[in-house]
C-alpha cells in the first residue's frame, strides 16, 4: 500500500472521531511520512511500520473511552426522516452484505455462474433496496427517489457481452440546494443551461468494483442530494484491499442558488461557472479548483491536496488546507485562509480585510488596486517583505504596519515561512 | 505482548528518551521500533495520551524536511512521573529476574 492509500484509510477510518483528534493524528502521520521519506525509507516500507490502523482504531477507542458512540442511535435527538434514513440504511447494509456473499461464493464456483449469481444479487439487492426506500418516502413525506441507474454495455467482437461502466442519474426543476458527496469520486461542477439541477455518476471500475460502490439521489424539500458512497459490504477486507475505481460525478447547477455543498475524499473537486449564495467545498488528498464564479460566502477545506481559486468574486472566503497549498485569485472583501505546511498565494481585488495564518508555509499577497494597508505581520523566522509604491519595508520585524493609505486590513502570520505584502 | 503491560514500558521509554532533551515525533517513534517489534502507530497514541493527561507538551518547530515538526517536551510532572515509572520498572524486573533467574529451575 502506498502513501497516499494508506492516509485515505485512515482518514476514513478516524471520520467516527472528533475533528481534532482527527487532524491531529493525519498531520501526525504526515510529518512521520516526511521524516521517513526523508531518512530513505519507502512509503511502502513506513506504511508497514506504522501498522494496521483497525489496531490504532481499537487503541484509540480504548483511550477516548467512549469512542464512536457518535456513530450509534440516538432516539432523543433524531427525527423521522432522521430514522427512517438510518433504516434504510440499515437495510441496504444487510442487503448488501448478503448480495455481497452470494456473489463471492459463486465466483468460486466459477465465472459462468458468477455473472448469474452477481445479476441475481445485483436485482435482489434493489428490489429490497427499494422496498426500504419506499419505507423512507412514507417516512419522510417529501423525499423523492430520483435516482436511475442502468448499465452500458457494449458487444465485444465474439457477441459476449461486457460490461464497461455503471452509470446513474438525477434531476429536478424544483430546488434551490444541492448537496454531493463523493467519497472516492471526482466532483465536475458547471452551470445548468436550462435551470434543471442535474447529478450524473459513472462508474469507471471493474464489475467488481461497480458491485462496491452505491450511487444515491433523492430530492427532500427543497435539496438535491447526489451520493456515491461506498457500500458496506460487510467482508471485512476483500473488497477494501483494491484499489479505488475512477468514479465521476458531472453535477450542473442552476443559476444564484441558495447553498451548494461539494464533498469528496481522494477525488478532486473543479468548480466552473457556478452562482449560489453559500458555497461549501471540502477534499481530503485531491485538489480543489474553483473556477469563475460568484458566491456570497465560500468556504473551501482540504486535508492533503491544493485549493485553486481564480475569478471567483464572493463577499467571504474562507480556504483552509493542512499540508496542501491555497492559491486565490479572487475579487473579495474578507479573506481567511489557513495552512500547517502549504504555501499561500493570494491576488485579491476590492478586498477590505484579510486574515492568512501558516506554520511552516509562505504567505504571498498581491492587493490589486489597493493604495495601501494596514498590517499586523509576525513570523518567527521567516523573512517579512512589506511593498508599497516607494514605501518598502524588507526584512522588517514582526509588528504593525502602515503603509500607504492603510484601508485594507491585514493580520498575517507564520511561524517558520517568509512573508511578502504587496500593492499593485 | 500483554496490551497495558506494553503500554506501561512504551510510556516509560518515551518519557525516558524526553527526560535530557526535546524530541519529535519520528525520532521517538523510530528508535523505539527499530528496538522491538511494535508498530509505530501505536507509539503515536501513546505521545497523544501522554500530552492529553499533561505529562508532556507539545510546540512546532519548522524542519528542513517539508512539514513542520511537532516537538515534545517533558513537563514537570512528567519528570517526577518518569521518576516513579523508572522505579517501579526496576523493582518489578528485579522481581522478576529473581524468579525466572535460576532459583527455582
Amino acid at each position: 500500500m502506498n502513501k497516499q492509500e494508506y492516509m485515505y484509510n485512515l482518514f476514513e477510518a478516524l471520520r467516527p472521531f472528533d475533528e481534532d483528534v482527527r487532524n491531529e493524528i493525519i498531520s501526525d502521520y504526515e510529518e512521520h511520512f516526511a521524516d521517513g521519506l526523508a531518512n530513505g525509507k519507502t512509503e511502502e516500507q513506513i506504511v508497514e511500520e506504522l501498522g494496521s490502523i483497525d489496531e490504532l482504531i481499537a487503541d484509540l477507542k480504548e483511550l477516548k473511552g467512549k469512542g464512536s458512540d457518535k456513530k450509534g442511535f440516538d432516539f432523543d435527538s433524531m427525527d423521522i426522516s432522521k430514522a427512517a434514513d438510518s433504516l434504510v440504511k440499515g437495510i441496504a447494509n444487510f442487503v448488501g452484505s448478503v448480495a455481497g456473499t452470494v456473489t463471492k461464493g459463486a465466483e468460486k464456483m466459477g465465472e459462468g455462474f458468477a455473472d448469474g449469481a452477481s445479476d441475481f444479487a445485483d436485482s435482489f439487492s434493489k428490489g429490497v433496496t427499494n422496498a426500504a426506500k419506499e419505507v423512507y418516502n412514507k417516512g419522510s413525506e417529501f423525499a423523492k427517489d430520483l435516482s436511475e441507474s442502468y448499465k452500458a454495455t457494449r458487444n465485444t467482437a465474439d457477441g459476449t457481452t461486457d460490461a464497461t461502466t455503471e452509470e446513474g442519474s438525477g434531476s429536478s426543476a424544483d430546488c434551490n440546494e444541492i448537496v454531493i458527496e463523493g467519497d472516492c469520486a471526482n466532483i465536475y461542477v458547471t452551470a445548468s443551461p436550462d435551470n434543471v439541477a442535474r447529478v450524473h455518476y459513472t462508474n469507471h471500475g471493474t464489475a467488481n468494483q461497480q458491485l462496491t460502490y452505491a450511487f444515491e439521489c433523492y430530492q427532500k424539500g427543497s435539496t438535491l442530494y447526489g451520493i456515491a458512497k461506498r457500500k458496506n459490504l460487510g467482508l471485512t477486507n476483500f473488497f477494501r484491499s483494491l484499489t479505488s475505481p475512477r468514479i465521476d460525478l458531472n453535477v450542473e447547477v442552476p443559476r444564484d442558488y441558495k447553498a451548494v455543498t461539494f464533498k469528496t475524499a481522494s477525488g478532486e473537486i473543479r468548480v466552473e461557472g457556478i452562482s449560489a449564495r453559500t458555497a461549501v467545498v471540502g477534499d481530503v488528498s485531491g485538489n480543489i479548483e474553483i473556477k469563475t464564479c460568484g458566491f456570497e460566502t465560500l468556504k473551501a477545506n482540504n486535508i492533503s491536496g491544493d485549493i485553486t481559486i481564480d475569478g471567483v468574486n464572493s463577499d467571504v472566503i474562507t480556504a483552509e488546507a493542512v499540508s496542501g497549498s491555497v492559491r486565490t485569485a479572487a475579487s473579495v472583501a474578507e479573506l481567511k485562509t489557513v495552512t500547517t505546511s502549504g504555501r499561500t498565494n493570494i491576488i485579491t481585488r476590492n478586498v477590505e480585510k484579510i486574515q492568512s495564518n501558516s506554520v511552516s508555509g509562505s504567505i504571498e499577497m498581491t492587493l490589486d488596486g489597493a493604495d495601501g494597508f494596514n498590517a499586523n505581520a509576525s513570523s518567527v523566522s521567516g523573512r517579512i517583505n512589506l511593498l508599497c509604491g516607494d514605501s518598502n519595508v524588507t526584512g522588517a520585524k514582526s509588528g504593525k504596519y502602515n503603509l500607504g493609505s492603510g484601508r485594507v486590513q491585514i493580520k498575517a502570520s507564520t511561524v517558520s515561512g517568509s512573508l511578502r505584502i504587496e500593492t499593485r | 505482548m500483554n496490551a497495558q503491560f506494553k503500554k506501561g514500558a512504551l510510556e516509560l521509554c518515551v518519557l525516558t528518551m524526553l527526560a535530557d532533551k526535546d524530541r519529535y515525533g519520528y525520532e521517538l517513534t523510530d528508535e523505539i521500533s527499530a528496538r522491538m517489534d511494535i508498530a509505530t502507530g501505536t507509539l503515536y497514541l501513546v505521545l497523544k495520551r501522554l500530552k492529553d493527561d499533561n505529562l508532556v507538551t507539545t510546540y512546532l518547530q519548522e524542519s528542513e524536511n517539508g512539514p513542520a515538526r511537532k516537538y515534545y517536551h517533558l513537563s514537570d510532572e512528567g519528570r517526577k512521573y518518569q521518576t516513579e515509572l523508572k522505579e517501579e520498572w526496576t523493582q518489578f524486573v528485579k522481581a522478576i529476574d529473581e524468579i525466572i533467574g535460576g532459583r527455582y529451575e
